[in-house]
């Protein structure tokens, strides 16, 4: 008898979360799981009054066109040698604001720093785009008018796609920068105070404190981070690039990239085929990557490994 | 302690706070620039550009705005619904998928972990989402095509399901062995002791529903649902947004470029305040979630 009821309860109980977590399974399902069925439009020629099931097969003609047209190296390689800017130098700058935090961090102003850097973070990719307007527009913005106080010529920035990668390499700086920098500065603090004690009765420096201990200490923290940033080194933030460069012709040599080019397929041309083939491609690589790296990170340390 | 320790602290001490007080102007100018050109006149913008101080101000681009504030209005009141219903169901149900997957002694707790997680894997692309909202939803114009399809993340419910775990198990057990339903527990013993992490997923997830605009590009076509954050965005290409009956009450006409800046601003200061209010909370959040992209 009782070990019968004991079960109902277990029943129960299991019942009770299953449903706790339902909410939760109906929205991955419906808004991650169903739409992966749509890769099928990758191998289709899409017609809007056939719909997705009865458009005709095409096989790999979608991919054909999309690596023939030209686009597709520039857009593959815009996507991951602009990712890989901001990665390496966001990772770099923050490390650098994270160590100068580490030395200050007992006094008041620490705070009042690591709140300035931070706040960048919370402003909306639009607002980011009138910032660099303000900043770069030809006519009248910032850039060009300390140009004209030291006497040189202006430049026209948004006509200029050689200076692009360097300038949204700064804005992704400016935004990330406090974010990340946060990020090491917790690894910083949490390092055992008595391996410092240790360097200054060795007649250590500061610099040596710097370099030998906190830089050391903190390294596992940052190769999880890089890795993690290469896992999705082929998905660019179309809120970035889209409010920023503004789907400008004369710079688009060096800014288009995978997403925007998919969402002017989806909104402008109404190319459902070439939207379709270069998600597919872009969901294959990315797939391939995190698992990548998500394996690295596991041999590093499991606890921070997703999988 | 030996002097030679604070000596030597103390020059790097000067020497950081040296590098970060250039870093963190050069980090408020673009922020000081869009603030200050939203006063600056006419004229001034004209002939001298962008500056630091503008030669000449003028509140006419605030005057324009707010004689008919009604269109700028309503975007705030898309944004702080949409803001609002997407947080509340957001976290509830992240919070209690985190709670299920959390318990390692239930059954399924490690398949719904791979369920969610393989998501951050593949995805089937921007056009089927796409498709999927606009053509089978029919969520074209519709507010719960910027609310819905966000409401979870799979990084929030990895911070909550950590959180989670620290609470010991036996506590849980306790509860449910003494009558306790799954639900019970979980708000009246999980929830409560596990409210940082809680509040910060709040914060992450209205932060990320504020400043979206991509669902909105998207699905909305019609002014009067455009949330805050696309209103700016369609304003940088159609200036005609602003009512034009504005110049009527004032007589003179606004810089474009100031009104743009001043709506900018608009938008700004409310994040400025909410910042002051909860990033001590973020940045509590962050270390707690340990790492995670952006």
């Amino acid at each position: 008898m009782k070990p019968r009821k004991t079960r109902n309860r277990q029943t129960t109980y299991q019942l009770q979360l299953w449903l706790m977590a339902l909410p939760c399974i109906l929205l991955v399902f419906l808004f991650n799981y169903v739409p992966m069925g749509g890769i099928i439009l990758a191998f289709k020629d899409y017609s809007f009054s056939d719909g997705i099931f009865n458009s005709a097969w095409i096989g790999f003609d979608n991919f054909k066109f999309f690596f023939q047209s030209g686009v597709a190296w520039t857009l593959i390689y815009n996507t991951v040698f602009l990712n890989f800017l901001f990665i390496v130098s966001v990772t770099f700058f923050s490390i650098l604001v994270a160590l100068f935090l580490n030395e200050i961090f007992k006094w008041r102003i620490a705070k009042l720093f690591q709140s300035v850097l931070f706040f960048p973070h919370f402003i909306s990719w639009i607002i980011v785009g009138y910032f660099s307007y303000s900043f770069l527009n030809a006519d009248n913005g910032f850039l060009n008018v300390v140009l004209g106080y030291w006497g040189l010529a202006p430049v026209n920035w948004y006509a200029s796609p050689e200076y692009w990668p360097l300038i949204m390499t700064v804005i992704s700086i400016w935004k990330g920068l406090g974010y990340f920098s946060i990020i090491y500065l917790a690894g910083m603090v949490s390092i055992n105070p008595e391996l410092y004690e240790a360097a200054r009765l060795d007649g250590g420096t500061k610099l040596d404190e710097m370099f030998r201990i906190t830089l050391p200490m903190i390294t596992p923290l940052i190769y999880i981070n890089l890795f993690f940033a290469l896992g999705r080194i082929f998905y660019a933030n179309f809120d970035f690039f889209n409010n920023v460069v503004k789907n400008n012709g004369l710079i688009m040599s060096t800014t288009d990239v995978i997403d925007t080019y998919v969402m002017r397929s989806i909104l402008v041309t109404g190319d459902f085929n070439m939207a379709a083939a270069v998600g597919l491609f872009q969901g294959v690589c990315g797939f391939i990557l995190i698992v990548g790296s998500n394996w690295l990170v596991r041999r590093m340390d499991n606890e921070n490994a997703l999988f | 302690m030996p002097s030679s320790r604070s000596q030597s602290g103390g020059a790097v001490t000067w020497i950081s706070i040296g590098v970060l007080v250039p870093i963190c102007i050069l980090s408020v100018l673009p922020i000081w620039i869009l603030i200050i050109s939203s006063v600056a006149s006419t004229e001034s913008l004209a002939s001298f550009g962008f500056q630091i101080f503008p030669s000449e101000f003028s509140w006419e681009a605030y005057r324009k705005i707010f004689a008919q504030p009604d269109f700028i209005l309503r975007s705030y009141s898309v944004s702080i619904a949409v803001t609002v219903a997407g947080t509340l169901a957001g976290v509830a149900a992240s919070a209690l998928f985190a709670y299920v997957i959390s318990r390692q002694n239930f059954g399924g707790s490690n398949f719904l972990s791979f369920f969610l997680f393989f998501t951050l894997l593949f995805n089937g692309g921007t056009l089927s989402s796409y498709l999927l909202i606009s053509n089978f939803l029919h969520w074209k114009n519709n507010l719960l095509s910027l609310i819905v399809p966000l409401l979870i993340s799979p990084f929030n419910v990895l911070l909550l399901r950590s959180y989670f775990r620290t609470i010991p198990l036996s506590l849980i057990e306790s509860a449910l062995i003494d009558g306790a339903s799954e639900f019970r527990t979980f708000r009246s013993i999980v929830l409560p002791l596990s409210m940082p992490a809680v509040l910060t997923v709040g914060l992450f997830t209205m932060l990320m529903y504020w400043n979206d605009m991509t669902q909105a590009l998207l699905y909305i076509d019609q002014q009067y649902l455009y949330p805050l954050q696309y209103l700016l965005y369609k304003l940088t290409f159609n200036q005609s947004i602003i009512p034009q009956s504005g110049e009527q009450y004032t007589g003179t006409i606004a810089s474009p470029l100031a009104l743009r800046m001043g709506m900018a601003t608009i938008a700004l200061i409310p994040i400025f305040f909410s910042f002051l209010a909860v990033q001590k909370h973020f940045v509590r959040g962050i270390m707690l979630g340990g790492i995670k992209g952006d």
